[in-house]
């Protein structure tokens, strides 16, 4: 069990090492590729300014990430509803899934202006469709004879969807909330690309520097927070799921 | 209890349904419904649970819907559920207090055998067990009208005896009325006190008799000659529809 919890290091690790003596060796230039080792000591040299920029992008991926789940939920609520709202309103939502963020990041920035509130916007932009879209999926997809069940014992609206339709989509919108997580650190990073601040700023500015260690060093904490955003989400899983794990009886 | 008059039902997509058909049905009845896939059983089921529109005709069932209870071929519990919440979802939706509700369900689980499940969720209760916890909600109610849509068909033979046995001593006690469509004439004329064969899609009733078994229904009358020539004109007339 603890080995097959370790199992996902193993090729970090391999690739890590090998990057390691890629670099030391000169078979890779150090000013494109630097060595792991070199992105660490950045990491701990300039460890204030990291923290600062993570933090505001955990701040704006994590905001962004709450709107898209909340509003997604809601929205797809709506579009569940009737297959007349569906008809009329879905390909707008798509409108999410289908933008170039990259392209309208700036006109954020002209509505927003050069702060928080336009990286949100953008992680909420790109991560906002998989939470409609499978919340959708899961609502519309009750099991019939549950819901033939819950007519034949006259449950009102509410009742339905409280007791069945929503418990019942939890696993659908629980995987748009993964999902979601992801799409919202990157949405944060392109918007911050644009404003200028967290590890999306940090890049930019280390580009204009050609400091490829820090550039690195931000790629690598940016992606730890997607993970660390999926892995908080997937511990609800097991408390959402509990009926699902136990042996049968 | 219930009385339909030229009640009729057609689907244009497959041609199945149900042909105009008057039947009568009081309380304290088991009738049992035998035929073909498409030809209505199912449908008159949901006609007379106000699940589905008469294409014409009409259907009066003098029972409050509140003392109807379906129970469907899949168990179809929650889930996300214990066994003691899914017996008592019908008491809960209808604003009953979740103690009271609870009181009421108790004596339900234990004679159906499920009581030390009561925690348990579906996914670790053997198929059995599943259709006992639907038949538990669906008596909860202690309902006037019990509509079965082959209930037992996704379990083995000796969970179906069982199960079997334990509604009809159910049925005699409490005397509602039951519908039940089935696939299988042994089963469906063991339990039931009157048949109704229906053949063709829309379907017609062939045959619509009590069946005069006594109101006792042990094992062994599955080998007695009564039951035997029973099921053997039951035989022949969906035989019959097939050719």
């Amino acid at each position: 069990m603890f080995f097959q919890r370790l199992a996902p290091l193993v090729p970090l690790l391999v690739l890590t090492l090998a990057g390691e003596g890629a670099s030391r060796s000169g078979w890779l230039p150090g000013y494109l590729f630097p060595s792991p080792s070199a992105v660490l000591q950045t990491l701990v040299e300039d460890a204030s300014m990291y923290r600062k920029a993570f933090f505001e992008t955990v701040l704006a991926a994590g905001v962004g990430l709450a709107f898209s789940m909340s509003l997604g939920l809601l929205a797809g609520l709506v579009l569940a509803a009737s297959v007349r709202i569906r008809r009329m309103f879905y390909p707008y939502a798509i409108f999410f899934q289908t933008v170039p963020i990259i392209a309208i990041a700036p006109l954020l920035v002209i509505w927003l202006g050069y702060g928080i509130p336009t990286v949100i916007a953008s992680a909420f932009i790109v991560s906002v469709f998989p939470v409609i879209a499978n919340s959708v999926q899961g609502l519309t997809g009750t099991d019939p004879v549950s819901l033939q069940l819950f007519r034949m014992l006259d449950a009102t609206p509410a009742q339905t969807l409280f007791r069945l339709r929503l418990p019942a989509a939890l696993p659908q919108i629980l995987g748009g909330f993964k999902i979601a997580a992801g799409l919202a650190v990157i949405g944060a990073i392109v918007g911050e690309f644009i404003s200028g601040s967290g590890l999306g700023g940090l890049v930019d500015a280390s580009r204009n520097q050609q400091r490829v260690d820090r550039v690195f060093a931000a790629v690598l904490l940016a992606a730890l927070l997607g993970i660390l955003f999926f892995y908080l989400l997937s511990m609800v899983h097991p408390i959402v799921f509990r009926h699902d794990k136990n042996p049968k009886a | 209890m219930i009385r339909a008059i030229q009640l009729a039902k057609r689907y244009a997509s497959t041609g199945g349904g149900l042909a105009p058909l008057d039947f009568e049905m009081e309380r304290g009845q088991w009738l049992t419904l035998l035929g073909p896939s498409g030809c209505g059983k199912s449908t008159l089921l949901k006609l007379v649970a106000g699940l589905e529109e008469a294409g014409s005709g009409r259907i009066e069932v003098k029972v409050p819907r509140s003392k109807i209870s379906f129970v469907f071929q899949e168990p179809a519990l929650l889930a996300w559920s214990t066994v003691e919440e899914n017996v008592i979802l019908p008491l809960r939706l209808r604003g009953m207090k979740r103690e009271n509700a609870i009181r009421k369900a108790i004596p339900w689980m234990d004679k159906l055998g499920i009581l030390p499940f009561k925690t348990s969720y579906p996914s670790q209760l053997s198929g059995g067990l599943k259709m006992r916890v639907s038949l538990a909600r669906a008596l909860v109610t202690d309902p006037e009208l019990l509509l079965l849509d082959e209930p037992f068909a996704a379990l083995d033979e000796p969970i179906r005896i069982e199960l079997g046995l334990e509604l009809r001593e159910l049925f005699v006690t409490m005397k509602p009325a039951i519908l039940m469509v089935t696939h299988s004439i042994t089963e469906g004329l063991w339990l039931g006190d009157r048949v109704m064969v229906f053949q063709g899609r829309p379907g017609q009733v062939v045959l619509d008799e009590p069946l005069g078994l006594g109101e006792s229904r042990p094992l062994s009358l599955r080998g007695d000659s009564r039951f035997l020539s029973r099921v053997e004109q039951c035989f022949a007339l969906l035989k019959e529809g097939r050719a």
